[in-house]
């Protein structure tokens, strides 16, 4: 038995009996794979095979080169180095910086909302800085922290910063104003106020802030590792491409698009549990 | 100061007038406002959208202050919000992230008296069982561990009440706390309402409404408010005991006599489609 439902969008057709198997592959993991697949074979069979215009065929490297040249990096490693710890390297350096940048952002964004006169003290020069891209600042930090992890965990760390800042500020001033009279007719502690009102209230803000603020410092940590670094998914790119080994760059490339995936699938699941109440 | 049955005041709300600043000017909000509620007594006060009832409540509660004029409870003037003037809001203000049961137990396990003794003044243990039997009460058995977002406005209206039931505040601020629901869930909850403050020992409730039945049907007295500036044009005594069963009071001459009093008085001041 199909179960009837109707889609306003697109005049879609009543789904029948007759196509079960469609609307079971529909609603499978394949269905989006496809656009994918699709992409890669184009590039295999089509692309690396006839080229590309402007660019040589020995430099368009193919998704199966690609994919041998993941099974060598997994055998070999890359540069003296298994590829779990060129990985283990870039995640290292970017859960240092996060926890760094977010243990600052966090009370210093609660003090701003609790108190206006922080708030609008601090606010312009933090958003002087937000718009800025982290990599502006990687030479200064180079220069003032040398070519040591320090540098680039700076980098990091003021990233997640400057965005998760502003994000918990933003979540402490859309507190409703109702769930404020409340606390304040039950005399709430402050302490209490800020941990059973102000935080969870304000805890769907932090949440967004701190899911963009991480996926902005796995974006940095790629950037900081072109420029000086003897691991890393950044230095290992920058390193294959100096050799044009342009299969093993793909691989990286790859491989920071899985994992930014795996973090975005750990926060929904966070969210998910600790934020089922919003906006329902 | 004494009240009409010569009880001390509980509240007593003298020569009150508000004034709020906007842009270059002044606008009056209410003028002169003078009320007074004994224990035990229940007040609705009822007027045109914009006569200033929502902020005289405010100021009971102590969320804002007169520009001229005093409220006093037991004869001190009010300084700022304060558990013994229990407020519940137009929407029932209930946190979104805790269960109906965490809602209900929140006031009186995390509030705090003004001489910083806890709200309810018991045991953690005391409240469970309290709260327990409140939801019971309240007919909100078998909800304790939904989220407000799983539950009707009847329920969330239930659970507001529930919360500052259990500690049991001296006094009520009721802001139009059904406005949101519909007719049948109102009349539910306003025999819920009166069911529950019967045998509260002198609790006092002061109700904001523009809706003059149900203004009539849960006070002993109730005041008129003029459009803006908010003045009381007039004071109707309501004089039936508690509880009250709508079906058969709305029959009552005297009880309809009372009602078209305050209606003579409200309908002339709302606005009308042929203004």
């Amino acid at each position: 038995m199909v179960e009837e439902r109707r889609d306003e969008r697109a005049g879609a057709r009543r789904p029948s009996a007759e196509w079960s198997w469609w609307r079971l592959y529909r609603n499978s993991p394949l269905y989006p794979l496809t656009f994918a697949a699709v992409l890669l074979l184009t590039w295999q069979f089509v692309i690396a095979r006839y080229g590309f215009p402007g660019v040589p065929v020995r430099y368009l490297g193919s998704p199966l080169g690609a994919g041998e040249a993941f099974v060598r990096l997994l055998l070999h490693g890359y540069s003296g180095n298994p590829l779990w710890v060129q990985i283990m390297a870039s995640v290292l350096r970017v859960v240092t910086g996060f926890l760094i940048g977010a243990s600052v952002a966090l009370p210093l964004g609660l003090l701003m909302g609790y108190y206006p006169a922080v708030g609008n003290l601090i606010a312009p020069v933090l958003n002087f800085l937000r718009p800025i891209p982290a990599l502006a600042f990687i030479p200064v930090a180079t220069i003032w922290f040398g070519t040591g992890e320090t540098a680039k965990i700076v980098v990091i760390a003021m990233t997640g910063f400057l965005y998760i800042v502003l994000g918990s500020w933003l979540g402490v001033r859309s507190v409703p104003q109702d769930y404020l009279r409340a606390a304040r007719n039950y005399n709430l502690s402050p302490v209490r106020l800020l941990r059973l009102v102000v935080m969870p209230s304000a805890l769907p803000h932090i949440m967004t802030s701190l899911r963009t603020g991480m996926a902005l410092c796995w974006a940095v940590v790629v950037a900081a590792e072109l420029i000086a670094a003897q691991q890393g998914l950044g230095f290992l790119i920058e390193d294959a491409s100096t050799f044009f080994k342009i299969n093993t760059v793909y691989v990286g490339i790859a491989i920071i698009g899985l994992i930014g995936i795996l973090i975005e699938f750990i926060f929904a699941a966070v969210e998910r549990r600790l934020l089922h109440w919003v906006g329902r | 100061m004494t009240g009409a049955g010569g009880a001390v005041a509980k509240l007593a709300i003298e020569n009150v007038s508000k004034e709020f600043e906007v842009g270059q000017g002044k606008v009056a909000a209410l003028a002169d406002i003078s009320i007074e509620v004994r224990a035990g007594e229940h007040v609705s006060i009822v007027g045109p959208t914009g006569c200033g009832k929502t902020t005289l409540l405010n100021m009971i509660a102590g969320f804002d202050f007169p520009t001229r004029g005093k409220i006093r409870r037991d004869g001190k003037e009010i300084t700022g919000p304060g558990p013994d003037r229990a407020v519940i809001f137009q929407q029932a203000n209930i946190f979104p992230w805790l269960t109906v049961r965490d809602n209900v137990l929140f006031a009186a396990k995390w509030g705090t008296q003004e001489d910083g003794r806890p709200l309810g003044g018991k045991g953690a243990k005391e409240y469970e069982v309290a709260a327990d039997s409140l939801i019971r009460e309240m007919g909100l058995s078998g909800c304790e561990h939904l989220y407000p977002y799983q539950i009707s406005g009847g329920m969330k209206a239930r659970t507001a009440l529930a919360r500052l039931l259990l500690f049991s505040p001296q006094m009520l601020l009721l802001d139009e706390p059904f406005v949101a629901l519909d007719a049948q869930t109102r009349s539910s909850m306003h025999r819920l309402l009166m069911r529950m403050m019967k045998g509260t020992d002198g609790k006092s409730v002061v109700l904001i409404t523009h809706d003059v039945d149900e203004a009539v049907l849960l006070a002993d007295t109730v005041y008129v408010l003029s459009r803006r500036p908010g003045r009381v044009v007039d004071r109707i005594d309501v004089p039936f005991g508690f509880p009250r069963d709508y079906a058969v009071i709305s029959r009552d001459p005297k009880f309809l006599a009372c009602r078209y009093k305050v209606l003579d008085r409200v309908e002339p001041m709302t606005i009308k489609d042929e203004d």
